[in-house]
């Protein structure tokens, strides 16, 4: 499997022509074409597509990931002979309701202000399977000391000192050796988190992109209008002081509204991810061949995921 | 951050020979004690140190704004802020952890598998400021 086709349709519709410039990103200087349309409002923020997205898994491929990997815990428990039974990922009731910008949708904004997934009480966690001590052993592993292992190949050299049933216990116990086979079951394999530093990156340094940075304080000169003080679009409850319990209350709902509108009105949305979108593409060309590798390895984790969930 | 991430590179070198990784405790632990400085099972951590060195913060369930929060565990780092703070993370929990660059679940969302161990990049300036035990958004 290849990438995705990167940010090109939904991304595009949306934004018409909010694309003010295909700048070079890390420019600070103006950069506008010569006659720029009047940007449209991206009002979905959650369906833009970026460059890096397809060296991600969809949300799918992500549960069978999962999935899988529990799975290979529970075949390393019975090495030990114990039937462990992994326990399902908690899942929170009710859509997301925010995005990487912060909230950008109106409709949600009037209805529940801050507060996550329509104030859907958070999940809780399933009680732990009771293994006594020993299974818990060769669950967690003993208490790491020195180099863990990072690869699969690598677990199997590293003796971590303790046996359980006359079997070793993995660094890290059955949880980790888990991890290994599925992300790491050789050396050398591409961090699991490489991509979302990549994006994590190009988001930061896009927000202290020129038009960003003045997108940014015309949208705190809009907040202010209305008396809230903030200069944070992606998080501003702790600016505006929201409590987690008063995210949905009037207070919230009339500051949501207010972020929002001032979103729309100075165009923040899509000048930040024109910006971002660039610093991604030029990620994607400098990290070109261990992006291939990371595309390489997630389809054989696919692969993987989907034979051993049958 | 760069600059303090380095700093923490080379303190966690000599604290490695110093120290051990005292702070991550065995499997053997039945109820995983939220935020109390000792990285159990079934619980998230995000080190002060790289190489899962320094002050340990550990979280049992999720944590929508680190900003409120200090390391309480013993050594490099304690009492200092969590937020943007973190140079290793480690997840000794049986379920994805997800951790978002802006409290709230705001910015960019990473999903951390179980039984992951890493580093925080040296060039990565925008760090976790929440962190959930399930998918926030």
């Amino acid at each position: 499997m290849r990438p995705r086709a990167p940010h090109t349709s939904a991304a595009l519709l949306l934004l018409g022509a909010v694309l003010l410039t295909a700048c070079a990103p890390g420019e600070t200087g103006p950069v506008t074409p010569a006659a720029p349309a009047a940007p449209a409002a991206v009002t979905d923020a959650a369906r833009l597509t970026y460059p890096l997205d397809g060296y991600k898994p969809t949300d799918e491929e992500s549960r069978g990931i999962e999935r899988a990997q529990a799975l290979l815990t529970a075949d390393c428990m019975k090495r030990f002979g114990f039937a462990y039974r992994p326990p399902e990922q908690p899942r929170p009731a009710g859509a997301g309701t925010a995005s990487r910008y912060g909230l950008t949708d109106a409709l949600t904004a009037s209805r529940y202000g801050y507060a996550p997934r329509g104030g859907a009480r958070p999940p809780g966690k399933a009680p732990a399977q009771d293994l006594g001590p020993a299974g818990e052993l060769a669950l967690g592993g003993p208490p790491v000391e020195g180099r863990i292992p990072m690869s699969l190949a690598e677990s199997e050299r590293t003796d971590s000192g303790r046996r359980v049933n006359g079997v070793k216990v993995p660094v890290g116990g059955c949880g980790r050796e888990g991890f290994l086979r599925m992300y790491a079951p050789r050396e050398g394999a591409v961090d699991a988190l490489f991509v979302f530093r990549l994006e994590a990156e190009a988001f930061s340094r896009a927000r202290q992109d020129a038009r960003v940075a003045k997108a940014v304080e015309q949208w705190s000169r809009c907040m202010a209008e209305k008396g809230y003080r903030t200069d944070d679009p992606v998080s501003p409850q702790q600016d505006l002081g929201l409590s987690a319990d008063a995210a949905g209350g009037p207070r919230a709902v009339a500051a949501a509204v207010q972020d929002v509108a001032c979103k729309e009105r100075t165009r923040l949305v899509g000048v930040w991810y024109a910006a971002e979108v660039g610093f991604q593409e030029r990620a994607v060309e400098q990290h070109a061949e261990t992006l291939t590798r990371t595309r390489s390895e997630l389809d054989t984790r696919i692969r993987l995921a989907a034979a051993r969930n049958g | 951050m760069q600059s303090t991430l380095v700093r923490r590179a080379i303190s966690t070198a000599i604290a490695l020979t110093a120290l051990g990784a005292g702070v991550l405790a065995g499997g053997g632990t039945a109820a995983a004690a939220n935020k109390d400085g000792e990285l159990e099972y079934r619980e998230f951590g995000l080190f002060y140190n790289s190489s899962l060195m320094g002050s340990v913060f550990d979280l049992y369930l999720a944590d929508s704004n680190l900003a409120d929060d200090r390391f309480p565990g013993y050594g490099s780092g304690q009492g200092e802020i969590v937020d943007n703070n973190a140079a290793s993370y480690f997840n000794r929990d049986r379920v994805v952890w997800f951790v978002y660059t802006g409290s709230y679940a705001g910015g960019i969302e990473g999903s951390i598998p179980a039984g992951y161990y890493g580093n925080a990049s040296l060039t990565f300036k925008n760090q976790v400021s929440s962190a959930y035990h399930y998918k926030a958004r």
